[in-house]
């Protein structure tokens, strides 16, 4: 071993951290080269003095001290878990981020008078319904289809009401017609219901009762041959 | 075998400290407390403020107490939280500058004037210590002064183990080199001559 590698590793042999190979190859050579034996000498004597290096001094109060501030701590601990839970504030703000927002929009909307258009109906709506009776209650009739009651719903129609009768109307139109013969292919289709059936649907059986006053007093029912008027159906 | 035991130990003390035990903190303090002021001691060269920061070490040890991972050494964590308090000072130093009446004259000259005196070798060897650079010093210290593992060392500042070793070679052998005239002085002297080597 050259005294290069040899000094490159005098530290950690003066301090037996090497191999047993690796410290018994150092050996042998320290032993025919002085002067890598005078370089591990002051090594040695570096680990001497470290030895020798006296204890850093502590202070006779360190202790006390010390539990006074450990007091503290465990005080502000407990003082804290009392007052305020742990991990409180982080899930609190976390669940209580969206119920904030709707609060803030909530707000916005009832300071921007949102709630007052909700309760007071538009005044322009309610002229355009009072204009509009006449004409769109006629074209409503004329133009609903026969069926045309049954798909309507609440939801479908501002008007539901009214289309609900306009079906109810069409409805009796249809047993009306069919009571009269109409519709069908010179007497009663083979499919069509009975007299009792369409009387009860009408309202007219013998145990059924009329719960709502229906809106047609006069209907026009198309016939083949000229116009039959039908008055006062109840 | 027996750093395992004394591993295992200190869990055991930890756990009943978080368990709220302070008689096993307490003796976690009386049995870390010498070896953290040495080490801390030499690092910041100042006594009361190397006590104020093992004092801030076992608070801290006290307040996280609940995140301890048993997965590692209680010392490890321990010195860890040590060396960064004592880095964050020297930091804090070095960014505010405090200026001493003895510091003007120079700690190259301090050092001279303690090495007059041989028989007083441990303090020159303190001194030498203290003007190692910080990173070899650390290394230095927590391996020669304090004995700890070099795996422990590794992980207590957080770099790779060869570099560990490294570090405290390249420390010994700067330690070496400031104390070889005056080592020679000491051994002639020791050896009964009356006169230092050169006035020889």
């Amino acid at each position: 071993m050259r005294c290069r590698k040899v000094r490159s590793f005098l530290s950690a042999y003066s301090k037996s951290e090497l191999t047993e190979a690796r410290h018994r190859a150092i050996f042998e050579h320290l032993e025919s080269c002085p002067e890598c034996r005078r370089m591990e000498a002051g090594f040695r004597e570096v680990n001497g003095a470290l030895k020798k290096i006296p204890a850093a001094q502590i202070s006779a109060d360190f202790n006390s001290r010390l539990l006074s501030r450990i007091t503290d701590e465990r005080y502000r601990e407990v003082r804290t878990k009392a007052f305020l839970p742990k991990q409180a504030p982080v899930i609190g703000m976390r669940r209580m981020a969206p119920v904030l927002a709707t609060f803030c929009l909530m707000l916005a909307f009832v300071l921007t008078g949102g709630i007052e258009k909700l309760l007071v109906p538009d005044q322009e709506y309610m002229v355009a319904q009072q204009d509009a009776p006449l004409n769109e209650l006629d074209n409503r009739y004329m133009t609903v289809t026969p069926d045309a009651g049954r798909t309507l719903s609440q939801h479908e129609s501002k008007h539901w009401r009214f289309d609900r009768q306009v079906a109810r109307a069409n409805r009796v139109r249809g047993y009306m017609n069919q009571l009269a013969g109409a519709n069908t292919f010179g007497g009663t289709a083979p499919w069509s219901p009975d007299r009792k059936t369409l009387l009860d649907r009408l309202g007219l059986g013998f145990n059924t009762t009329y719960r709502h006053q229906p809106i047609i007093r006069t209907y026009i029912a198309p016939q083949t041959d000229g116009v039959k008027e039908v008055q006062q159906i109840y | 075998m027996k750093g395992e035991t004394e591993k295992q130990a200190d869990y055991n003390l930890f756990e009943r400290v978080q368990n709220g035990d302070m008689v096993a903190f307490n003796e976690l303090v009386e049995k870390y407390k010498q070896r953290l002021m040495n080490v801390i001691t030499r690092m910041i060269q100042s006594n009361e403020e190397a006590e104020d920061i093992v004092q801030e070490t076992f608070v801290r040890v006290y307040q996280h107490r609940a995140s301890f991972d048993f997965k590692h050494c209680f010392s490890t964590w321990l010195y860890t939280i040590a060396l960064n308090l004592a880095r964050n000072e020297l930091r804090k130093r070095k960014r505010f500058k405090f200026f001493d009446i003895f510091d003007l004259k120079g700690n190259e000259a301090e050092i001279a004037v303690e090495m007059d005196m041989p028989s007083n070798l441990p303090q020159i060897l303190q001194k030498a210590v203290d003007t190692l650079p910080e990173k070899y010093k650390t290394a230095f210290i927590l391996r020669d002064i304090e004995e700890l593992p070099y795996e422990e060392v590794a992980k207590v500042m957080n770099i790779p183990l060869g570099t560990v070793k490294s570090r405290v070679n390249r420390a010994r052998a700067l330690l070496r080199e400031k104390l070889k005239p005056r080592m020679e002085e000491y051994n002639a002297l020791s050896k009964g001559t009356l006169l230092p080597v050169s006035l020889l």
